[in-house]
């Protein structure tokens, strides 16, 4: 027990000061890789409460899939142009990053207490393993917004590739 | 009391595994450079110790004792931050990796794996795709163009056969119906996963070979055109790490966990369970034959362009894997 | 300048169905590895074991001496110079330098002596600047200037990396003792060749 408490603390301190380094950080690269080790960090508080699955997709889905685009796209660009810092931003991140504060606050607090009522306690989980659980409910009670959600990222998948794809006048002046 | 005991006690079961690991490393390296040499019909390394024995260690030495530079314009965090970021998680992948079920020395149970999670598989990838970062940070801190033309590559190569690798998966995890290595190797008692999974298995020693970047796929390095890849920049031990986590470790691990998946772990070769050879033998003989045979494809096969190798990934491994994934569903619909 | 150049379209060959499902290529090339990785290997151990190389072998320079074999061309020359028997044959005529790619190796002075007669006092080769290309000796009109067999060059002062005409005339004694009676070919014997190349077929 001891050991999950002390995890917590570490996990969550690490994560905390990776957040603010997030924010502070002038050098973007290095702001993508607080970033990570934020993301990272959150999987080891994900591990320590005993939700691995939730863990091991947090590394998977977030910490890699998700920010080595961003990392692909922040590394093309020069090292002076990442230390760029214009302050017009301030004023539309201000009153936008507040109102996203508050949402994820309301988020927050509401699940604090609405995850307490569903049907797999603690003990029910121990008994049928996390994927089990998580599977379950996936295809039971939220199937349609699931299928929902894996549609709206195949129209965003075609659509990039549509966006993405190259003229073909191009190939043919290439070819004769 | 208790806790302190748990502690002590992983962190040098994890000393061991990376000690041994890294010893096995050095020694794989050897393997490698008299296979390369043989295929090419010279001795490869003779002369330090009996038949080059001991080459590892001098080459060891001589890394180590390399000058460390470091270039006036990198990064000079990243740049070293980068070397371990490649390296530890190659290594981290060990962590889940199980060698043998539990067996009894002396009346002391020993455990041949670290942890025995029962999302082993996930963890595996997870890790596995962690060490993308390295590869990326080290060729943009190298702060220069061959580098960070490398890293690119290597990136581009990586995001399209991870994907390819997670969905191959998935075929000897729907048959076992287990996440966990261990319970996936004793689903593999009667049969194994190779039988109906054998586009999965083509599916991953592609995506293998592409992940440590080994020849058809070794775009990063591309000697002729890249000068070292990501590597370019990087002196003594902090270049030491790269292929040592890339061509050595993460080769093994990797082939571990296809074994696993797809050969049974360490139940024995069928017709010859009478033989008395413990589970853990069975286990490295198979790794080391599947090792073996990613060396031999190393050292076959030109390179391919950058452009046919993400063809590769999308048009042809995702697909295969996908229809893997329909194959296996047919195969448990019809055999239990 | 686009009809200058001539360019010849290839289309490239296409693989079949087979090939490109099977990866019959990759079996293929994995085929010819697997054969070679238990074949005997092909090389020398070099600091236990040196093969003798080809008498035409392009090596350290040497200094053929007045021995009664000359060419005619010597023999026309002779009685203007001052060379006794077993004395280098050289007779300074700056051939060689003449057609070095880089004539500065070549330190060559020749004196008048008392009674007329040109005696070649120095020829010094700056090896280290040498290319071993042969072209020296193909010019040499005496058949003096030649190159022998020895490949070992290798010291640790640039200073006996210069190479005089005292040695060189030993050099050369040795040389044409242990072979100048084979045959002027490239591999010592068949036997040598097939050894190292195997049975080639000749169209």
């Amino acid at each position: 027990m001891e050991l999950t408490i002390t995890a917590f603390w570490v996990f969550s301190a690490l994560a905390v000061l990776s957040a603010v380094g997030v924010v502070f950080f002038r050098n973007i690269i290095y702001a993508v890789l607080s970033l990570i080790s934020a993301l990272v960090m959150i999987s080891g508080l994900f591990f320590a409460m005993g939700a691995e699955l939730i863990g091991a997709l947090q590394i998977i889905i977030y910490a890699v899939a998700i920010v080595v685009f961003y990392v692909l796209v922040i590394s093309t660009v020069p090292e002076f142009k990442g230390k760029a810092f214009e302050s017009k931003y301030i004023l539309i991140s201000l009153p936008v990053g507040f109102l996203i504060f508050l949402e994820l606050a309301f988020v927050s607090l509401y699940g604090a207490w609405k995850s307490n009522t569903g049907i797999f306690t603690p003990e029910v989980i121990s008994e049928v393993s996390n994927v089990k659980a998580v599977a379950t409910v996936l295809f039971t009670k939220y199937l349609f917004p699931f299928e929902v959600a894996s549609l709206i990222l195949l129209v965003a998948m075609i659509g990039s590739i549509i966006i993405g794809k190259k003229d073909h006048v191009i190939d043919e002046e290439a070819k004769s | 009391m208790e806790l302190l005991g748990t502690v002590v006690v992983l962190t040098i079961k994890s000393l061991i595994f990376i000690l041994v690991m890294f010893l096995g490393a050095a020694y794989l390296t050897l393997l490698e450079r008299k296979f390369a040499g043989h295929v090419q019909q010279r001795p490869g390394p003779l002369h330090v110790g009996p038949h080059g024995l001991l080459q590892p260690i001098a080459d060891a030495l001589k890394v180590l004792t390399k000058e460390d530079l470091v270039p006036d314009s990198v990064d000079k965090f990243l740049f070293y931050l980068a070397s371990l970021m490649a390296f530890v998680p190659a290594i981290m992948i060990l962590a889940v990796v199980p060698f043998g079920d539990p067996f009894t020395v002396f009346g002391v149970e020993i455990k041949p794996y670290i942890t025995d999670l029962n999302i082993g598989v996930l963890l595996a990838l997870a890790f596995g795709s962690i060490s993308l970062y390295g590869v990326i940070f080290a060729g943009w801190a190298s702060n220069s163009k061959y580098p960070m033309i490398g890293s690119l590559r290597k990136a581009a190569v990586l995001i399209g056969y991870e994907v390819a690798l997670g969905f191959a998966m998935v075929g000897p995890i729907m048959m076992a119906g287990s996440f966990s290595l261990r319970e996936i190797v004793e689903a593999q008692q009667n049969i194994w996963f190779i039988i109906p999974n054998i586009l999965a298995f083509v599916v991953i020693i592609f995506c293998i070979l592409a992940e440590t970047g080994r020849t058809p796929f070794d775009v990063q390095e591309a000697e002729a055109e890249l000068v070292g890849g990501y590597i370019t920049e990087y002196t003594g031990m902090k270049f030491g790490l790269f292929p040592l986590a890339e061509w050595y470790i993460a080769t093994f691990v990797l082939s571990a966990i296809t074994v696993i998946l797809f050969f049974g772990g360490w139940n024995p070769l069928p017709l010859m369970g009478w033989l008395p050879i413990p589970a853990i033998v069975w286990f490295f003989v198979k790794v080391f034959l599947l090792f073996m045979f990613f060396l031999w494809v190393h050292w076959t096969l030109p390179r391919y362009r950058v452009d046919q190798i993400t063809e590769l990934a999308w048009k042809v491994m995702l697909p295969l894997a996908l229809a893997n994934i329909l194959v296996v569903a047919i195969w448990i619909m019809i055999f239990g | 300048m686009g009809d200058m150049v001539k360019i010849k379209y290839v289309e490239r060959q296409r693989l079949t169905n087979k090939e490109l499902i099977l990866f019959l290529d990759f079996l293929k090339g994995m085929r010819v590895t697997i054969k070679k990785l238990f074949r005997k290997t092909i090389t020398t151990y070099y600091p236990f074991e040196k093969i003798t190389p080809p008498k035409r072998f392009r090596g350290t320079h040497a200094h053929r001496v007045k021995n009664g074999n000359e060419p005619p061309s010597f023999k026309v020359i002779e009685k203007f110079m001052d060379i006794k028997e077993g004395e280098s044959r050289c007779v300074a005529c700056y051939m060689c330098q003449q057609a070095c790619p880089v004539p500065e190796l070549f330190k060559i002075e020749a004196v008048q002596t008392l009674d007329g007669k040109k005696r070649v006092v120095r020829f010094d080769m700056n090896l280290l600047n040498c290319m071993y290309c042969g072209l020296c000796t193909e010019a040499c009109p005496v058949d003096c200037l030649i190159m022998t067999d020895i490949y070992e060059t290798a010291s640790y002062h640039r200073a006996s990396c210069v190479t005089h005409m005292k040695d060189m005339c030993e050099r050369a004694v040795d040389f044409d003792r242990r072979r100048y009676d084979e045959p002027d070919r490239i591999w010592i014997d068949d036997e040598e060749r097939s050894k190292l190349w195997g049975q080639i077929k000749w169209s």
